[in-house]
């Protein structure tokens, strides 16, 4: 009975370190990503003032909710937190690109740049993330469901 | 259920890195657009009009193709009107392509003249709408434009016309020599006629004459008109003036002379 529950508490430790290991290397990968971006971007950020801002933004939150959504792996709310990501992403677009038209003025010229397609592109790949997260959940009730069943 | 799902969240994500790394790349190639707007030539085409073609030159480094690249210019009045527009439309510029051409613009005199008059004497300023358009990489629309005041020079700027010279000609004639000068502000030359007729104080003509103006852009012009008038007396005269150039037309001018 002492050897299972010593196997268990390893089982658990073993479990969380590899789950911490994941979560870091996912934030890492972010960290990777934002710097390229910031390179790649660095041009348009000329035009667009904040850009760099609204990116490094996103990226907290949405590197916060990853986090936490991991963190919360095996339960039912690792599911919730990934919805609440991909709503927050649709949010965040929708406000940060101004509906998808974005009007910029330097001196006596006007800039607008139309990233409607963009947006919406953006908005179905996150609808069909959050889908995703609802199925994950109901799956995952499923299973506890026929685990007691069983 | 969770190869569904899992297969779901693989395809996410790869177009999510598609949708990234393309729009990354499209905002990244728009710095290797480039665009440049030369001097105009200037003609004299029908109806009055001036047409101003301006060099335009287009090259596109980038990662895409740049389609449907709208290039219009419009001139504005002091009031407001258009007196001249020009549209240049280039369906697409490849990859790796330059594309030199020119970018007309009718400048309509009757339309800039016609309402006001006060252009061809003085020196002002026109408000230029510059507005450019394309599809980045396609199917991104992007759209710049500009308000500016362009100097414009006046083609009769300082337009005098000297006390006439009366010389007696023969038994019934005289001869008028009028002399007269101005100086072209504009980027444009012009030919054109000036006709000048003399009434007496009761409105009857007495003479008249016309001779040949050829004003070069920017440079000051003086002519002198000879006119053989009868020699009846007469104690006050007035003096009609028509300008007529291949695009305005300017008259007629009263003036008066004698007491």
């Amino acid at each position: 009975m002492e050897a299972k529950e010593t196997f268990d508490v390893k089982k658990g430790i073993r479990k969380n370190i590899s789950r911490l290991l994941k979560t870091t290397v996912k934030v890492i990968l972010a960290i990777i990503v934002y710097v390229l971006l910031s390179q790649v971007l660095a041009p348009a950020s000329v035009f667009i003032p904040g850009l760099q801002d609204m990116i490094a933004t996103f990226l907290l939150v949405y590197v916060a909710l990853m986090v936490v959504s991991d963190l919360f792996s095996g339960t039912i709310f690792q599911h919730f937190f990934s919805g609440a990501k991909s709503l927050f992403v649709i949010a965040y677009l929708i406000f940060s690109l101004n509906s998808g038209l974005l009007d910029y003025t330097f001196g006596n010229v006007n800039l607008i740049l139309d990233v409607r397609l963009f947006l919406i592109v953006a908005m179905l790949l996150e609808l069909v993330g959050f889908a995703k997260s609802m199925m994950q959940a109901v799956n995952f009730v499923s299973e506890k469901v026929e685990l007691a069943a069983v | 259920m969770i190869v569904p799902i899992k297969i779901i969240g693989i395809v996410g994500a790869v177009c999510w890195i598609i949708l990234i790394a393309f729009s990354a790349s499209a905002i990244y190639s728009m710095k290797d657009i480039q665009f440049s707007l030369g001097q105009p030539q200037i003609s004299i085409i029908e109806n009055s009009e001036l047409l101003f073609s301006f060099p335009l030159s287009l090259t596109n480094t980038g990662f895409y193709n740049l389609r449907h690249f709208n290039l219009y210019t419009g001139i504005m009045n002091k009031d407001g009107s258009e007196v001249a527009r020009g549209f240049t439309l280039i369906p697409i510029i490849a990859q790796g392509q330059t594309i030199n051409t020119t970018h007309d613009m009718k400048l309509n005199s009757t339309a800039l003249f016609g309402f006001n008059q006060d252009l061809l004497f003085n020196d002002s300023e026109l408000r230029v709408n510059e507005t450019a358009s394309m599809n980045a990489a396609e199917v991104v629309p992007i759209q710049a434009s500009s308000y500016l005041s362009v100097p414009w020079g006046a083609p009769l700027y300082n337009l005098m016309f000297r006390t006439p010279e009366v010389l007696v000609y023969n038994a019934t004639h005289l001869l008028t020599n009028i002399k007269f000068s101005f100086e072209n502000h504009a980027l444009f030359g012009f030919t054109g006629s000036l006709r000048i007729r003399i009434y007496s104080d009761a409105g009857v003509p007495i003479g008249g004459g016309k001779t040949i103006i050829d004003a070069s852009p920017r440079s000051p012009y003086s002519g002198n008109i000879e006119i053989y008038a009868s020699s009846r007396t007469v104690t006050r005269v007035h003096f009609e003036v028509l300008l007529t150039t291949q695009f305005f037309k300017y008259g007629p001018l009263e003036i008066v002379y004698g007491s």
